[in-house]
């Protein structure tokens, strides 16, 4: 690994993120850029440097932002890897705030898509250098000419001025790194000013405590100074600073225009938050820079040990994960059907299957998940508003006035051919059109208003399967709007079961129940009695279905004294019982639960 | 009590429900495995047994010569019972085995319809049923068992009540019977053809029926399975339902000995081997925990009209539903429906050890 070699002049830094879509390139051109400048020997590279959770390199996907400083021909630069799923655009946002340009990476052999463009959209708001490059321009399907003009006509990207690399074979990667330093401009702070760093990400390491990506704005950032953390009003003192290059390499300073790493003695990820302004305590700078945002949960669900003994551990587990990931909300909440658990609260869908598996996986839980939900904003007669994220706080009927549900603003773009079924969809998705605008005769762009409860709930993936995984997605809240949303309880022997309570639209209410009931009917063992499964509204039936009694259950013959056979078929029926719960006096295996919650099987 | 088991692997003809260890195509081994059986025998001390049972596979189709040579060297029992198909049935057979000691005949009958034979895929027998079970009552033994098998789906329920009609209610006719649920065991040629597989509802109704019928003939249940007239009972069926010990010699054969409960080598060739080398055919031993042993008698005793104390009944948390399927005197008895689910019910107590 490389130790740095060229000294700091603020003039000669570039600070800048890599933005593009998933799967356009974006890990690979940083792998690239480590070898050709020489920060990482070609011996020592993994592919995919910059990921190093598992999940990020098994799933292709960037989760958390990282930053590397590299030199190149008398300058210094400081890229900064940004997570690449919508889920997280606010740590997107952050991390552009912590560069002067970006560089704008299309796959040409696919062209634009969704979160190219609003990734785009975000690095212009912030007044950044774009340096737009095609890549993957080896691959014979590549077609970085009609790609060229797609970017001119959409973002207004003169194509002359557009780079054409190869992030695989190398090609083109000395001229863009050569472009980045000629367009992307260099840092403007002030080094005399007292101190402004930006904290664009953190994570908890378990022997040092917190280590923060910092870019420092105005001042300088000494070691051993004593630090305040001015959103979260707490003061440390600092270990350690230093350069990722890309391993960390302590340093006496940071100074205006860098970027590098903290380690403050800082417990807990909450106080170091994504966004975070960081001062010299004892010569503090007055004002936070802008656009610090509490990451606020869009999706809910219970999390529950399969096993309940294991609810202390799964407790502690989140904890864990929480110091790593602040944007995770979780509290306690006690289920008739499933037990103990929590409610936890996530960015997006994504998010919460990736704290889900880490869970699972780092901790070795074996769990069971409620399916996702939104919050509610629930009116009452008193004039009371409550905001609610379980289907089964919703109170009585008579006594709500209305329920508002958030609603998000998504862009798609797609292949013109699949607009009929895109907006079919959409249609069965309650969403509202907005505009619609051609890119090119053969793509689209559409945007509409969506509940987010239609998106949590497979809307990725059937606007993958209806296009073929040709359209994109990108999305952002906007707003609550007022619907007829009514809850779908499901009971079993007259008995409701909580886990499989849910809010939804009226006119999807019947179909839920409908479908609950005869996936339930499947999943259920038969008893010595009928159990009737049913869905209700309000109170009202309005699906049924019965699991007949058990007429016999009895072995034959006990053969020619094989007790042991039978003894051991009986332990384990005996044993399966053991494990279910009873709803009534139904017994439900636990198997039944996690079938059902399953969506859409 | 302690009863000796002789396992006799061979049949005509295997019929399709069959999981037992059994062949059809292996006559010329019969004598290599009878020496073998009687080595095993003769290294045995066979006066401790009180009962002894051939069972099969086929055991009539060895002839009363060969059976009469084992039940020599065995010695008197208070109970012999042999196993018979009616074909092997003759008037010298019955008379050979009543004289060479067997008290007991169970007549593999399973069904008297011909549709019913060909759907449990069970060959039609060549004799006779009703002269064979005639002869078999002529010969007078202590007690005459039959073997029935309900819940094929070409048996109507007509049919199957006029087919315990005709048996049980022969006078001086059979004093003993065992009505077995036609049962899908893995590996047979019934467990792959789903079209056959008996109807849950069918088979509950068909119990009924026969516990009935068999009532109004004087039978009374002695187990799940099986019915018995006034002191007709089988002695050494009882010795497996109440954890009494038991020697199995042949092959695939079980035992319970001294805690133990272990099995036989199931490939005939190998148990030959075996036996021929001096080396012990024992493939499987298991020790009997108390956890096991109190399980084992709580689900045995549920089977017959002994009963669980009721405190097993009352401690399940289960038990106000599990009540009605009881009969309550001193001991919790299963009632007919209970018998129909005594799996699902003993599931539900709480046994401990």
């Amino acid at each position: 690994m490389s130790k740095p070699k060229v000294n700091y002049l603020q003039e000669n830094i570039r600070n800048f993120s890599i933005i593009s879509h998933v799967d356009h390139g974006k890990s690979t051109l940083s792998d690239r850029i480590l070898e050709v400048t020489g920060a990482v020997n070609p011996r020592d590279m993994k592919e995919q440097f910059l990921d190093s959770m598992d999940i990020e390199r098994e799933r292709g996907i960037t989760i958390k932002a990282q930053n590397v400083r590299v030199e190149w021909k008398e300058h210094i630069l400081n890229l900064i890897d940004t997570p690449g799923h919508v889920d997280f655009g606010y740590e997107v946002s952050r991390s552009l705030a912590a560069c002067e340009g970006v560089v704008l990476l299309v796959d040409a052999s696919q062209g634009i898509e969704a979160q190219t463009l609003a990734n785009c959209y975000l690095a212009l708001e912030s007044n950044l250098e774009i340096v737009a490059v095609l890549n993957k321009i080896d691959l014979s399907q590549s077609d970085p000419e009609r790609c060229a003009q797609e970017i001119e006509q959409v973002l207004g990207i003169n194509s002359q001025e557009i780079l054409k690399i190869s992030a695989k074979t190398g090609e083109g990667i000395n001229s863009l790194l050569d472009e980045i330093i000629k367009r992307i401009p260099s840092p403007k702070g002030d080094i005399n000013a007292p101190l402004q760093a930006l904290i664009f990400d953190s994570y908890f390491d378990q022997y040092r405590g917190v280590i923060s990506s910092i870019r420092v704005v105005n001042g300088t950032l000494k070691a051993r100074s004593k630090l305040k953390f001015l959103q979260a009003n707490v003061t440390h003192d600092l270990e350690e600073v230093g350069l990722k290059t890309p391993d960390p390499t302590p340093v006496d300073m940071l100074r205006s225009g860098e970027v590098g790493y903290i380690v403050a003695n800082v417990r807990d990820v909450q106080e170091s938050r994504t966004g975070e302004t960081v001062t010299d305590a004892l010569n503090p700078a007055t004002t936070a820079l802008e656009g610090y945002l509490q990451p606020k949960p869009m999706v809910y669900c219970g999390i529950y040990p399969i096993d309940g003994d294991e609810f202390p551990d799964l407790r502690e587990a989140l904890e864990k994960l929480r110091l790593n990931d602040a944007s995770i909300t979780y509290e306690p909440e006690t289920s008739g059907a499933l037990g103990f658990g929590f409610r936890c609260g996530f960015l997006g869908l994504l998010h919460m299957e990736i704290v889900r598996e880490r869970l699972e996986r780092e901790f070795n839980l074996s769990l069971i998940a409620t399916a996702p939900s939104v919050e509610y904003q629930v009116e009452l007669s008193t004039g009371e508003i409550l905001n609610i994220d379980n289907p089964n706080e919703l109170p009585q009927t008579s006594h709500v006035t209305g329920i508002k549900e958030p609603i998000l603003k998504i862009t798609i773009l797609t292949p013109s051919t699949y607009t009929g079924t895109v907006m079919e969809l959409c249609q069965i998705k309650r969403a509202e059109l907005v505009k619609m605008e051609y890119l090119s005769p053969e793509r689209i762009e559409l945007i509409y208003n969506i509940p987010l409860a239609e998106v949590v709930i497979d809307f990725f993936d059937s606007l993958k399967s209806r296009t073929k995984g040709y359209a994109s997605l990108d999305y952002e809240p906007n707003g609550m709007k007022p619907a007829n949303l009514v809850r779908v309880d499901v009971l079993i022997n007259g008995t409701a079961v909580d886990a499989f309570s849910t809010i939804v639209h009226r006119s999807k209410a019947d179909e839920y129940g409908r479908k609950m009931t005869a996936k339930l009917r499947t999943l259920i063992p038969r008893q010595l009695f009928d159990v009737p499964i049913q869905a209700s509204i309000n109170g009202r039936i309005v699906s049924r279905e019965t699991v007949k009694a058990k007429r016999k259950d009895v072995l034959a013959k006990c053969y020619g004294g094989d007790i042991t056979r039978k003894r051991k078929l009986l332990e384990k029926q005996k044993e399966g019982k053991k494990r279910m719960k009873s709803i009534g006096r139904v017994e439900v295996p636990q198997e039944a639960f996690i079938s059902a919650l399953k969506l859409d099987e | 009590m302690r009863g000796l088991y002789v396992h006799v692997p061979f049949c005509k003809k295997k019929c399709d429900f069959c999981a037992f260890v059994t062949y059809e195509n292996k006559d010329y081994l019969i004598d290599a495995y009878l020496k073998a059986v009687i080595k095993c025998l003769q290294r045995i001390d066979l006066s401790v047994f009180d009962t002894l049972y051939f069972g099969g596979g086929t055991p009539s189709i060895l002839g009363s010569e060969r059976i009469s040579s084992i039940l020599s060297i065995v010695g008197k029992k208070s109970e012999v019972t042999v196993e018979c198909h009616p074909d092997d049935i003759t008037q010298k057979f019955l008379k050979d085995l009543r004289s060479g000691g067997v008290t007991r005949l169970s007549l593999g009958i399973e069904a008297i319809d011909q549709e019913v034979l060909k759907d449990i895929g069970r060959e039609k027998p060549s004799r006779d049923i009703f002269q064979v079970v005639s002869e078999i009552i002529d010969t007078k033994f202590d007690v005459f068992s039959i073997d029935l098998i309900f819940g094929s789906r070409k048996e109507s329920v007509d049919l199957w009540i006029s087919t315990l009609e005709k048996l049980a209610g022969i006078v001086d006719g059979p004093n003993h019977m065992s009505i077995y649920s036609l049962t899908v065991e893995n590996g047979t040629p019934l467990k792959r053809d789903s079209n056959r597989h008996p109807i849950e509802r069918d088979l509950a109704l068909k119990y009924k029926i026969a516990d009935q019928i068999l009532a109004g003939y004087g039978f009374s249940w002695e187990e799940i399975s099986n019915f018995s007239k006034a002191n007709s009972r089988s002695i050494h069926n009882g010795i497996y339902w109440s954890r009494g010990e038991y020697l199995g010699v042949g092959v695939g054969a079980h035992s319970f000995h001294g805690g133990v409960r272990s099995k036989n080598v199931s490939n005939i060739e190998r148990f030959i081997e075996k036996v021929n080398k001096g080396e012990s055919v024992v493939v499987y031993e298991e020790s009997i925990t108390h956890e096991s042993k109190v399980i084992e008698e709580t689900y045995l005793a549920l089977r017959t009209p002994k009963g669980i104390s009721r405190d097993s009944l009352f401690s399940s948390r289960h038990a106000k539903y599990l009540e009605k399927y009881f009969e309550l005197n001193s001991n919790a008895v299963l009632n007919v429906d209970g018998r129909l689910i005594a799996d699902e019910i003993f599931s539900m107590l709480d046994v401990r050890g």
